[in-house]
């Protein structure tokens, strides 16, 4: 995963539906930090988990950081 | 992010989401969701639908898998007249209903005779068991 990413240089700015699925269980954190730079999480209106090895957690990464994104923002 | 659907997945993940402990994220998807689809690998329980009549009254559709109609069919007529915004709902059931002698007429009739007062389009697909409710 992380060096199929570290490749790409693709960056999808208005992707409207986001399907995640995960083959095998994924570190939160390096989840959150790659989802990021792939896709604009804040466009995003339908969020599609799909099949198993979803967790809490990523899913946690998947709705607070817009949140985060915005406090930060906010402060500035 | 409006709209959430989960499909087969496992239950423990719909379960931590409604858990005390994520409080947090509930709150947070409560304000933004909209459109809520459970679809999985297995049933919802009674008290989930309880917590999602307590966190989402906004919704617009809601869509999730139930145990044996018999089970539901007094929550369901409240859970439609609580959620004011609802115009969608699609209830899917638990198999053998038909081997309980719990057909199709009777869910219909059955709807027919609570008062749901304002006009509803109901279709029921024998297929895939469940139920298709246009407020």
């Amino acid at each position: 995963m992380r060096y199929d990413l570290d490749k790409s240089s693709n960056y999808f700015a208005s992707i409207d539906t986001l399907t995640v699925r995960f083959e095998q269980n994924v570190s939160s954190v390096l989840f959150g930090f790659y989802i990021e730079k792939l896709i604009n999480l804040d466009y995003i209106k339908h969020l599609v988990l799909n099949d198993k090895c979803h967790s809490i957690a990523t899913f946690y990464e998947l709705v607070l950081r817009k949140i985060i994104f915005l406090k930060t923002h906010l402060k500035i | 992010m409006n709209k959430l659907s989960i499909t087969s997945n496992h239950r423990i993940l719909i379960k931590q989401i409604f858990q005390k402990k994520n409080e947090r994220l509930l709150l947070l998807l409560s304000q933004r969701l909209f459109h809520l689809n459970l679809f999985y690998d297995g049933v919802i329980s009674y008290e989930t639908v309880q917590v999602i009549r307590y966190y989402f009254p906004h919704l617009k559709s809601f869509s999730a898998c139930l145990p044996h109609f018999e089970d539901f069919r007094d929550a369901i007529p409240a859970f439609i007249r609580q959620m004011k915004s609802l115009q969608y709902v699609h209830i899917g059931l638990e198999g053998d209903n038909d081997k309980k002698n719990f057909g199709t007429q009777d869910m219909y009739d059955w709807f027919r005779r609570h008062n749901i007062l304002y006009e509803f389009k109901l279709y029921i697909d024998t297929y895939t068991n469940s139920i298709h409710i246009w407020l």
